[in-house]
Parts: structure tokens; C-alpha cells; sequence
């Protein structure tokens, strides 16, 4: 909700609570001033919002019911903070019995039916408002304690408040300071909603007769009169439904206003799901190669986040594809499946695998069956209510079709294949270790016996025995089958002991691209050099780092030119002129002016087309 | 899960002991007791001290409490001391319209929420907004007054259905259907509302998660990965929704059985208490917290049995 | 012999259901970097937070100066500090660099507004921060640019010896080779003591005077790991496969 429509809720609140407070002056009439000649007059210009069934003006009553109202709500919500914030904060930042006790209470409490409790109370005392106000706040408090409690545990373990801890400051310095800031915004929130709430319970009570009593006006009692005469009047139950209706709408939407203010933001863009086929023309040139991307660039929410990518897999061959965080390899491989977030599009380029163009086919046959990926978090990539033979199966199923038996069958060889115990099938994502999910994700990209599989950062996850098992049997499944690999990672040594070729990504672009031999042994961009120098050996012990000054830029920041240039000890004026592809050695690209510098004495050079 | 069933269940016992006390203790501290409310304004002292001792109003409070206790957990829960009925029997008797009314609401709910919930995750837009909208307007209309406004359109304005008034069921199953249509849309528009709201997020939440990107990659068609997938994990926290949805439907019997002139337990509840008999309506409080608890229990075995990281505990 | 700067005895820590530290004995001289590697769950940050007092130990002792700070409230400990693996979670969003780092010298060592505004910009400068870093918030910093500024606030307070929990875990391994020179750097310079905790035994090995290797909460081997006599030390060196460097 923007600013400018959080104001009209608030405007209202604002005439609404004024209008009550000043009804003595502002109100035309007394409350209980009967004008029998006009009786359910309807609106008029005397009247304006018409007269009762005794001719009393209804907006009269309505202005001096609402003090009551208001006054009612006013006490809820302050028996609501009071029992409900210092509770949830004490539960949520002491922890221990108090919080075991707290959450025993609430559970119990949110059992509790409100209302007919409440009759309780108003037939003990009867009819007493402030004490039935007070109930009430305490009655609904539980709901605001919890979300309060919540709200503090969570901000209790951040790492900042750790760290706040071990600085010295004390228990009540950290509440005050750093733990109600954060609680105040959803407060906020379930307060304005629990201020509607206890509107609507007050007038329903004076509805039922069991608040002030005639004459004096409510609202609620102003309806109950208002369905009395509803055959001959129905315009009576308008004005005071509609006065209330908006009050109790206004804190609704002054309660959204404050939760998306102050929510913090999750990121949590659900993935797009399949679009129809693209109508976008091939522009692919022929190729023998099983996956050929040529001069691809990929914008997501019109932002370009990668472009000019040229890349070639072979059947049965693995490919790394290199770079740091925020470069664009995972929306590489992504785009390929079509996989991209909401607003993510390949703008130019064809992705030609195994003859189509996969910019401008229906991907739904491909996904699976011809191409396959595996993911970085191996337990969030698989459904965490069904069981690992379950999901497997689905899959198995979707590609072959097939019996019951059948199906477990082929279930049960996959898990063998991917090194499995057979009761792992029986399992829940939840009991599997790392390594055991990302067997299973292995498993389950394979049950379409793809020609390619794409796999992104596949143990980057997992403990380093771990990462070196799964390899391993990276390894031997491409081998037994035949199938590519596309391995997308952050790690030199895995590509150096897992690829044949690696491109090298920066900023979103294909910086570098060698046999990987080369690319270790004779980096030929600056920026190869400068990762592979960066990381500990064991040769250099306590020696200071070849460290890359700066950071990899944003999309939107990145300069004209090369992208890596301001971070670059090589860079010269060209560099900020668009840089063509150069192949000084066979096979070996760079997208660098000066690459002869790290070459060593030079040797031949070659320029190329934009991609080679 | 056994640990989770075992905690609820002694948490549903104490709660069930502690409302009962504390309505107990709220009629003794309450100013004037039975006695003098059944004898009305003009007694004699001894008439007033003999009823005293009938009542049982002489012994300490908490004996009074174990009485009522034991008797109650035998089904009698005491006899009203303003019409002298039996307090369980009157229960009993209007019993079938609440649930009547309950049930259905509940099932509207739960249906309706969900199914819209469901549908503006899945076409956003327009349709997104259109629940927005809606839930925004069930949260605000108070709905004793939607339902008056219901009364007035379809049975004043167009006599289209009943306007007050309950046909039991066994009498007549269409007349009871037709009875209850306007009392269980006000009852249940404010929850849909709240269903549709938190399925969608939870749709949303489960559709964002890495299994579905890789589920789709893996060639999962789209629509076992909503109806399969995310709405199985969205039922996780949608379900225990219900649970809270019966505390408010109860809560709201209570206006909308005033409205509609029906004969439920709601009603019995405001005129107790207009008549300030506070036996019935702690037999209308115990009740009902009997079936909030009852009802928990099974919303706990249904999440543990939809939820396998509970139910393996 | 004088007493070492910190000196764990028999350390014990159990969370409910499983111990997560048994039985660990280290110290730690002035000025050394002690390194401590294992695996998930091998209890390393466990060992880490029970000396700077987030977790209560079990059992065993954690001397400082010869002194037992378990008993000593967390508040009264500051000449140990921490930095934390996530850069994102470790700094206030919603108050400023300079209100983070300037709190506790304001209200621990209540100093004046001046002179903790001053502690700040020198302690920002010695991480090379520019001054006007104090005036933003953790929003405007990369991953790499957190990490120093969380350094700064461990710096702040003058500390003798810092917890590194997997400073650069987080971090690319271009950030995370300037982090490692920072804080090479910043021992020299101000001779403060590293206990440095890390999963990737190459960084702890390039870090490190004495490596600590930690499996299921014990230390199996503690040395300069040139020649591991455990099975698993080599099992961890032989999965970290070493790139060839460049010639």
C-alpha cells in the first residue's frame, strides 16, 4: 500500500475520533432530543443522515455513541499491550520455565471461547463495561503475546545481538535498544487489528443489550433499534454499519500499511512457471556440438545481467563454469531450462541443444528427459512431505510410465546407482544428511536418463569428505552413461579435477575459456590469475594473499568496456572501448586487450569475431 | 507426535478444570448470590437462609466447586436456579442448531478459503486482488449487521429465504437447509476470507522454494506441482487455522443466533445472561471449551499426519 | 613459565540431546593464531562461543590471564571478542555503523560521545574503512565491506584475543583473501591473539601458527599439521584437492 492510501484510513480515524470527542459542541441536537413530527424521517436537509423511531437525529447519537465505542476499544487495546507485549517480550528473551510456562498458558488460553466467557463476566458484574473491556483485552492477549514472543526470540538470535552480548552491554540495554525496535513494528500491527476487533465485539455486545443502556446511544444499540423498525426504515442500518464497518476497515488497512512498512524483506519471489513457447526466431547457426550457446545475454527485470555468452558442451563432456558470486553463472544455467525468477528473460542469442533452439521451443519436453539439474541446497531442493521413493517415483512415472512394480523397480536401481541403501527410500527428506540428499537429487535428475546434466554448485554445501564422495560419483555416472556435465562452481579445485574446458565468468560476462589445463597453468585474464592467486596454498604459509582489490560490481553499476577494469592492475585506457574476444593459443579465448602481459614474451595472437 | 498429542491433551484437561473454576470462583465473588436472585426482592430471612442451605451455599467455595465437579463429569452440570431446568438437558436440547450452524460454517470456511486462496496464488493479478479486496471487507463488516442487511434483502425486500427461526433437520432437510443459508454466509464470510488469505501466502511460500525450481527442471508438469506439491505443503499451516476458526465461529454463534431468532446454544448463552444465571451459561462455557479442545486434537493429529517432521517425533 | 593468555581446560558443552563439545583442552599465547578445523557439527563454533560466554560450558575451565571467566558475567569479558561467519546477520540493520560500534564504549567503558566517535574512526581506519562509513548503515556495505566492519567492532574495544568464527566463509575467495591479509596484517600491528575456526583446513593452515583438528567435539590432532599422524587430518587434506598454483 503506497503513503498517499495509508492517509485516507488514518484521515478517518482522525474526523471520526475528533467528531466523538467534540459531539457536546459540534453535534446539532441532544442525544435523546425526540422530534416526534419527524419520525424515521430518512435524510433530509434538518436531519442529514435521517431520524430514529422516536425522531431522535441519528448522526447526533451516532457522534455522542461513538465516545462510547471508542472509549471501549481505547481500554482493550491497553489491557492487550500491557498483558500481551511485556509477557511475549519477558518468554521470548529469557527463554527457559518462564517460556515453557508462557507457552503452556497461550495454548491454553487460545482455546478459550471469547465471547461466551465474556457473557460470564457481564452476568457477574452486571453489565459492567470497564471490567468487560478489561476481560476482553485479557482474553485476546494471547494471540499478541505470541507474536510478540516470536518476534523476540527470532531477533534474540541474530547474531548482532550476539555480538551485543559480547560486547559487554547489558540484558536491559539490548531489550530497550535493540529488541523493542524491532518488536514495535508487529505490534503495531496486531494492535490496530485487535482495535477493529474490539470495536466490532463492543458493538455487538450493545447489540445484545448488554452494553450502556437506553437512552443513551451506541452504535450497537443504535442497529439493534435500527432492526426493529427494518420493515418500515430499512436507510437506519446504514449509518451506523457503515461508520462502523469503515472504523474498523481503517485499522485493518492502517495495520497492512504498518506490517509492509516494517516487514522485513524475504526476497521470496515465487519462481515463474512455464511460459507457452516463445515466439522468437532462431537465430542459431549450426553446430555439432550437443549444447551450443552463441551470443546470449539474459535480462532479469529489464536489468541485463548477463550478456554476449558464447559456450559449447560435447556429448559426454564436462564443462565448468567458473566465476564468484553475483556473476551470473547460476542464471546461465537457469536460462537454459528456461528456469528464470518472475520478470527474467533471454533477450538475444540461441541455446541450440541436440538440433532446436531452445530459446524458442516448448521446454516441458526437454526438462528431465533431455536435460536435468541438480542444486546447490541438496535438502531444500527436494519436498520436504514426501518420502524419498516417492519422489523418485514421480519421476520415474512421468518419463517411463509403468505399474506400481514397475515403477519401485526402477526407483530402487536408481537409489543403487547413486550408491543408496534401499530403506533410504522409505525416508523423508528431513532424515537424509547432505550428502544423502544430493544422492537422491542425483537420482532423481537421472531417472529421465538426460543428455546433459546441469549442476550447480553441487557440494558447495557439503563437508569436504563429503564433496570428494559425490564427485566421485559425478564421475563414474557420466561415465557409465555418457552424459554431459555442466558444472557450474566458485571452486578451482573442483573444476580442476572434474572438467575438460571452463569458462570463466565475470559481471556477466564469459571473461576467459581454455582446456583447463591451460587455463591453471597460463591464465590468460587478468582476472583467472587473480582468483588463482587469491586462494591459500600450502607452499606460501602466513605469506599475505594476492588479493583482487574491490568488488564485483551490480548489474546496473557495471562500466562500458571491460567489466573487470577498475578492479584490474593491468587496465589502460582501451579497456573502457568494448573488448573483442581474442584466441592467443588453440582453443584458449580472453576477453582481455592485454592479455600479451600475462603471456609471457607474447607469442602469436589472433584476433576473433565476437564470439570464436 | 505422541509427545505433541500427550501435551495437548493435559493442556485441553487443565484448561477445561481451570475455565470451570474460574467461573466458579467469578459467582462467588460476584455481588448478591443465587439465593437472593431466585427469591427476588421481598423474602424472609429464614426462607432466605433455608435456600441458603438447599443451594449448598454454606459450604466453603472449592467444596462447592468438587460438587458441582464430580456431578459434572457424570453429565450433570447442575440445574439453573432461575427456570429450575436442568442445565445439561437445556444444553442437550438446543445443542443440534449450533452444530448445525458450526459444522457448516466450518466446512464453508475451510472449502471456500482454501479453493479461492488456491486460485489467486496461482493467477495473481486480478484475481489476487479481487481476494484481497474480499478479505478486507469480510474482516470489516460486523456481522450482525451483515446480517440484518442479509434479513432485509432476501426476506424482507425479496422473500427469498427465512428470515428467522430453525427447522430441525429430521423435520424437514430442504427447511433446514433453507434455514441455515443466511446464518452460516454471515458466520462464515469473515473466516473465508482469513482462509484465503493465509492459503495464499502459504501457497506462495511453498511455490518459492528450491524444490519446485528443481521439480520443474526435472520436467514435474505444473499442475502436480501446485495441486501436488505446494498445496500439500501449504495445508501445513493452513490447517491449523481451523482451530482458531472454531474459537471466533463459536464466538459468533452467539450474535448471529440473536439475529436469527435461532433456538442454539449462542441464544441460551445471552438470555442466561440477561437473566444474570450464571449456572447455564457455565454449562454453555464448559461446552463449548469441550469442543475447542476436542476439535484442536484433531486439528494436531491432522498436522502431524500432513507434517512428517512432527509426526516422526 | 608465565601464564598463557587463554587456556581451556577439559571444555564440556551440551546442548539439549547431544554434546557438542567433550572434553577439549587449548591455549593460546599472546599475539599466536590458533587454528581450529573440523566439519559440521564437530563442535568448533561451540568451542568459540563458550569463550567469548554465548553458551554456558557444561564443564571445564576457559582461563584468561590465569583467571576462570565461566563464572564472570558475559559483560565484564570484553578483552575477548568475536567475528561472526555472516556478515548480513552481525550488524543492526536499522542503526547506523557508527551507533553499532560507539555503544558499548559508550555504555560499558561510558566514555564521552567524542571520544568514543574518535575509537570509532581510528578503529574503522585500521580496517581500511573511509571515516564517512560511520554515518551509514549496514545496508550500503558488500558481504566483504561487513566483514571489516565487524572486525572494526571486535578492534574497538581493545580486545587481546578474537574469536574468528569463520570469518570468510561467507565471503568470495577474492574478498576472502583481502579479510585474510587484514587480519594478518592487524596482528602485527596490534599483536592481538586469533583463535581462528574455519572448515577449510587450507585457510586455517595459511592462517595459523598451531592447527587444532576437531572430530565429534574432540581435538584428534593439534599442531602444525606438516606431518598428520591422525587418519582423519589426512582424510581432510586429501579432500581439499590443491589446484596446481601458478608457475
Amino acid at each position: 500500500m503506497s503513503r498517499k492510501l495509508a492517509a485516507a484510513p488514518l484521515g478517518y480515524l482522525i474526523v471520526l475520533v475528533l467528531a466523538c470527542v467534540l459531539a457536546p459542541v459540534l453535534a446539532p441536537y441532544s442525544p435523546n432530543a425526540t422530534d416526534l413530527d419527524n419520525v424515521l424521517s430518512g435524510p433530509t436537509v434538518q436531519h442529514p443522515l435521517g431520524t430514529d423511531g422516536l425522531g431522535r437525529d441519528v448522526l447526533t447519537r451516532l457522534m455522542y455513541g461513538g465516545q462510547v465505542s471508542l472509549v471501549n476499544a481505547a481500554i482493550v487495546v491497553l489491557t492487550v499491550l500491557l498483558a500481551g507485549v511485556t509477557s511475549g517480550i519477558a518468554a521470548g528473551f529469557l527463554d527457559g520455565w518462564l517460556d515453557k510456562a508462557f507457552n503452556w498458558v497461550v495454548d491454553m488460553m487460545l482455546a478459550i471461547p471469547v465471547i461466551v466467557t465474556l457473557l460470564v463476566v457481564l452476568a457477574v458484574f452486571g453489565g459492567n463495561q470497564t471490567v468487560a473491556m478489561i476481560s476482553l483485552g485479557i482474553l485476546i492477549s494471547p494471540g499478541l503475546a505470541r507474536v510478540t514472543r516470536g518476534t523476540t526470540f527470532a531477533v534474540r538470535q541474530e547474531l548482532y545481538i550476539a555480538a551485543a552480548r559480547v560486547s559487554g552491554l547489558p540484558n536491559r540495554h539490548i531489550v530497550v535498544r535493540h529488541v523493542l525496535p524491532r518488536v514495535a513494528g508487529p505490534v503495531i500491527v496486531q494492535l490496530s487489528v485487535l482495535a477493529g476487533g474490539a470495536l466490532l465485539i463492543d458493538a455487538g455486545l450493545s447489540y445484545l443489550g448488554f452494553g450502556a443502556q437506553p437512552p443513551d446511544p451506541t452504535w450497537g444499540t443504535m442497529i439493534a433499534e435500527a432492526s426493529a423498525v427494518i420493515d418500515r426504515q430499512p436507510w437506519l442500518l446504514i449509518p451506523p454499519g457503515v461508520v462502523l464497518g469503515l472504523a474498523i476497515l481503517a485499522f485493518g488497512m492502517l495495520g497492512d500499511y504498518v506490517r509492509d512498512v516494517t516487514a522485513e524483506r524475504t526476497e521470496r519471489v515465487p519462481a515463474r512457471p512455464p511460459r507457452r513457447p516463445r515466439r522468437r526466431i532462431s537465430t542459431a547457426a549450426p553446430t555439432t556440438a550437443l549444447l551450443s550457446i552463441q551470443d546470449v545475454s539474459i535480462a532479469l527485470a529489464g536489468t541485463t545481467v548477463a550478456e554476449n555468452l558464447c559456450l559449447e558442451i560435447d556429448t559426454g563432456q564436462t564443462v565448468g563454469l567458473v566465476g564468484e558470486s553475483g556473476c551470473g553463472k547460476t542464471i546461465t544455467g537457469r536460462a537454459i531450462l528456461d528456469l528464470l525468477p518472475a520478470g527474467g528473460t533471454v533477450t538475444r542469442g540461441s541455446m541450440v541443444f541436440n538440433g532446436t533452439d531452445l530459446t524458442t521451443t516448448d521446454l516441458r519436453a526437454v526438462r528431465g528427459s533431455e536435460i536435468a539439474m541438480i542444486s546447490q541446497d541438496p535438502v531444500a531442493a527436494l519436498d520436504p512431505v514426501f518420502t524419498v521413493a516417492q519422489q523418485v517415483g514421480e519421476l520415474v512415472r512421468r518419463h517411463h510410465g509403468g505399474s506400481r512394480r514397475e515403477v519401485r523397480a526402477r526407483v530402487l536401481d536408481l537409489l543403487r546407482d547413486v550408491d543408496l541403501d534401499e530403506k533410504v527410500a522409505a525416508r523423508y527428506p528431513h532424515q537424509l544428511s547432505g550428502g544423502m540428499a544430493q544422492r537422491v537429487g542425483i537420482a532423481m535428475a537421472l531417472a529421465g536418463e538426460p543428455r546433459l546434466l546441469i549442476a550447480d554448485e553441487p557440494t558447495t554445501a557439503l563437508d569436504v569428505t563429503v564433496q570428494a564422495e559425490v564427485l566421485r560419483l559425478l564421475r563414474r555416472l557420466q561415465a557409465d552413461r555418457g552424459m554431459a556435465i555442466l558444472l557450474i562452481t566458485h571452486d578451482w579445485a573442483i573444476v580442476a579435477e572434474m572438467c575438460q574446458r571452463a569458462y570463466v565468468m565475470y559481471a556477466g560476462h564469459i571473461v576467459e575459456s581454455a582446456p583447463v589445463r591451460d587455463l591453471v597453468d597460463r591464465p590468460l585474464h587478468p582476472y583467472t590469475a587473480g582468483l588463482l592467486g587469491a586462494r591459500p596454498t600450502r607452499d606460501r604459509r602466513g605469506r599475505r594473499l594476492a588479493a583482487i582489490p574491490g568488488v564485483v560490481p551490480r548489474p546496473s553499476a557495471w562500466p562500458s568496456g571491460c567489466h573487470f577494469a577498475e578492479r584490474c592492475a593491468l587496465a589502460t585506457p582501451e579497456c573502457a572501448d568494448p573488448v573483442p574476444v581474442f584466441e592467443p593459443e588453440p582453443a584458449h579465448q580472453t576477453r582481455c586487450v592485454n592479455h600479451v602481459l600475462l603471456s609471457e614474451g607474447g607469442g602469436h595472437e589472433r584476433t576473433s569475431a565476437e564470439c570464436a | 507426535m505422541a509427545r505433541l498429542i500427550l501435551y495437548r491433551l493435559l493442556i485441553s484437561v487443565a484448561l477445561v478444570f481451570a475455565i470451570s473454576l474460574a467461573t466458579f470462583l467469578l459467582q462467588a465473588a460476584a455481588p448478591g448470590d443465587i439465593a437472593r436472585t431466585i427469591l427476588g426482592d421481598h423474602f424472609s430471612p429464614e426462607a432466605y437462609q433455608r435456600l441458603h442451605h438447599e443451594l449448598g451455599l454454606d459450604d466453603p467455595i472449592l467444596l462447592q466447586y468438587w460438587h458441582w465437579l464430580t456431578q459434572a463429569i457424570q453429565g450433570d452440570l447442575g440445574t439453573s436456579p432461575i427456570s429450575g431446568l436442568p442445565v445439561a438437558g437445556e444444553i442437550a436440547n438446543r445443542l443440534p442448531v449450533t452444530a448445525s450452524l458450526v459444522i457448516c460454517a466450518t466446512i464453508a470456511t475451510a472449502v471456500g478459503g482454501v479453493a479461492l486462496g488456491v486460485l489467486s496464488a496461482v493467477r495473481g493479478g486480478r484475481v489476487g486482488r479481487a481476494v484481497d479486496v474480499l478479505s478486507l471487507i469480510g474482516y470489516a463488516l460486523p456481522s450482525f449487521w451483515l446480517a440484518l442487511t442479509m434479513v432485509t434483502l432476501f426476506s424482507v425486500t425479496v422473500e427469498l429465504l427465512p428470515a428467522t427461526g430453525y427447522v430441525p433437520l429430521a423435520t424437514s432437510p430442504a427447511g433446514w437447509a433453507r434455514s441455515l443459508v443466511l446464518p452460516v454466509t454471515t458466520l462464515a464470510l469473515p473466516g473465508i476470507a482469513l482462509f484465503a488469505k493465509q492459503t495464499r501466502d502459504a501457497m506462495l511460500e511453498a511455490l518459492s522454494r528450491d524444490f519446485v525450481t528443481a521439480l520443474r527442471a526435472n520436467g514435474i508438469p505444473e499442475r502436480s506441482i501446485v495441486f501436488r506439491h505446494a498445496l500439500r505443503n501449504a495445508s501445513i499451516p493452513v490447517v491449523t487455522l481451523v482451530g482458531l476458526t472454531l474459537v471466533s465461529l463459536l464466538s459468533g454463534t452467539v450474535f448471529v443466533e440473536a439475529v436469527f431468532a435461532m433456538p442454539g446454544l449462542g441464544g441460551l448463552a445471552v438470555q442466561a445472561t440477561s437473566q444474570h444465571d450464571i449456572r447455564m451459561i457455565q454449562g454453555v462455557v464448559v461446552v463449548f471449551t469441550l469442543v475447542v479442545v476436542t476439535v484442536n486434537l484433531v486439528v494436531d493429529l491432522a498436522y502431524g499426519w500432513l507434517n512428517p517432521k512432527v509426526r516422526a517425533r | 613459565m608465565s601464564e598463557p593468555l587463554l587456556n581451556v581446560r577439559d571444555l564440556r558443552v551440551e546442548y539439549p540431546g547431544q554434546v557438542a563439545v567433550d572434553g577439549v583442552s587449548l591455549h593460546l599465547d599472546r599475539g599466536e593464531t590458533l587454528g581450529l578445523v573440523g566439519e559440521s557439527g564437530s563442535g568448533k563454533s561451540s568451542i568459540g562461543h563458550a569463550i567469548v560466554g554465548l553458551v554456558r560450558p557444561s564443564a571445564g575451565e576457559i582461563l584468561v590471564h590465569g583467571k576462570d571467566v565461566t563464572r564472570i558475567p558475559v559483560r565484564r569479558r570484553h578483552r575477548v571478542q568475536i567475528v561472526f561467519q555472516d556478515p548480513y546477520g552481525s550488524l543492526n540493520p536499522s542503526r547506523t555503523i557508527g551507533g553499532t560500534l560507539a555503544e558499548p564504549l559508550r555504555v560499558v567503558l561510558r566514555l564521552s560521545r567524542r571520544e568514543a566517535a574518535a575509537m570509532v574512526a581510528d578503529a574503522l581506519e585500521s580496517v581500511g574503512m573511509p571515516p564517512d562509513a560511520a554515518g551509514r548503515y549496514p545496508g550500503a556495505f558488500s558481504g566483504g565491506q561487513r566483514q571489516r566492519i565487524a572486525i572494526a567492532r571486535a578492534l574497538v574495544l581493545a580486545p587481546e584475543l578474537i574469536v574468528c568464527d569463520e570469518p570468510t566463509s561467507a565471503l568470495d575467495v577474492s574478498v576472502q583473501a583481502q579479510i585474510l591479509n587484514l587480519l594478518m596484517d592487524l596482528q602485527q600491528r596490534l599483536g592481538v591473539a586469533y583463535l581462528f575456526i574455519s572448515h577449510d583446513i587450507d585457510v586455517v593452515r595459511h592462517m595459523a601458527h598451531r592447527v587444532a583438528v576437531l572430530l565429534k567435539g574432540r581435538i584428534v590432532e593439534q599442531g602444525s599439521l606438516d606431518e598428520p599422524h591422525h587418519r582423519y587430518t589426512r582424510a581432510l587434506l586429501d579432500a581439499a584437492r590443491q589446484v596446481i598454483p601458478v608457475s
